[in-house]
């Protein structure tokens, strides 16, 4: 069964109360995010982006055996 | 993960200082131009901040920080030198955590690359910042911009 790789950040990690987990999944991109918004409520409401494998991405991707996903809430630095 | 671009805790003064003993060897630079950010002891609900927390992407750190430095090298080709650091973990009031410096042959340039670079770190670059206040509690900062 492929595994995708997904990590959390800042107020998006307290929400999922942890930073990363590994997941069975096989499919597009907006089927893994809406299985997290059921799992984790919360995302629903919440601002974030998305990145497969380090790059932001709008668009809704067939992911792969591997596959890094991060939820980033808005950048902050400085 | 750890990225060359991220400094555990603040960025001291040492280490700022380190960095412009090290520009004295480029005899071809003639201006530097560098930017410190420091954490302020803002108002917050009766409290003060007393620290900030950051936390960052190290594998993505990298990759963002290459892309601002090809759109500034190419905007403004006349820079030498670009170096960018930021600090994970925490960093208390009065303390440095973001340093950028900026390199050229003349004057003018630096000065312009340099705001564009910190607008680009603020936009782009992947890291959050918890305010620490001094009664305890805390929040997730929202962006700047």
């Amino acid at each position: 069964m492929p595994h995708v790789q997904v990590r959390y950040f800042g107020a998006i990690a307290e929400i999922t109360g942890k930073e990363q987990e590994r997941i069975p999944f096989s499919g597009q991109l907006n089927v893994l995010l809406e299985t997290l918004k059921t799992k984790y409520s919360l995302l629903q409401t919440a601002d974030y982006q998305v990145s497969v494998n380090f790059t932001i991405i709008q668009d809704n991707p067939i992911l792969n055996d591997g596959d890094e996903i991060a939820l980033l809430p808005p950048f902050a630095g400085g | 993960m750890n990225s060359p671009y991220l400094i555990n805790g603040p960025i001291t003064d040492y280490w700022i200082k380190s960095q412009l003993f090290r520009f004295h060897q480029h005899h071809q630079t003639g201006a530097h131009a560098f930017f410190l950010g420091q954490v302020r002891a803002d108002p917050y609900k009766g409290t003060h901040v007393s620290a900030i927390e950051y936390s960052a992407y190290p594998e993505m750190i990298e990759t963002v920080i290459h892309e601002i430095e090809s759109e500034l090298f190419n905007h403004f080709n006349e820079i030498q030198t670009i170096e960018i650091r930021h600090s994970t973990g925490l960093v208390k009031v009065g303390e440095v955590s973001l340093f950028v410096l900026i390199s050229s042959a003349h004057r003018k340039p630096v000065f312009t690359a340099l705001e564009n670079c910190v607008e680009l770190i603020k936009h782009k670059l992947p890291v959050w910042k918890k305010e620490l206040y001094e009664d305890g509690s805390y929040n997730w900062v929202e962006p700047s911009l």
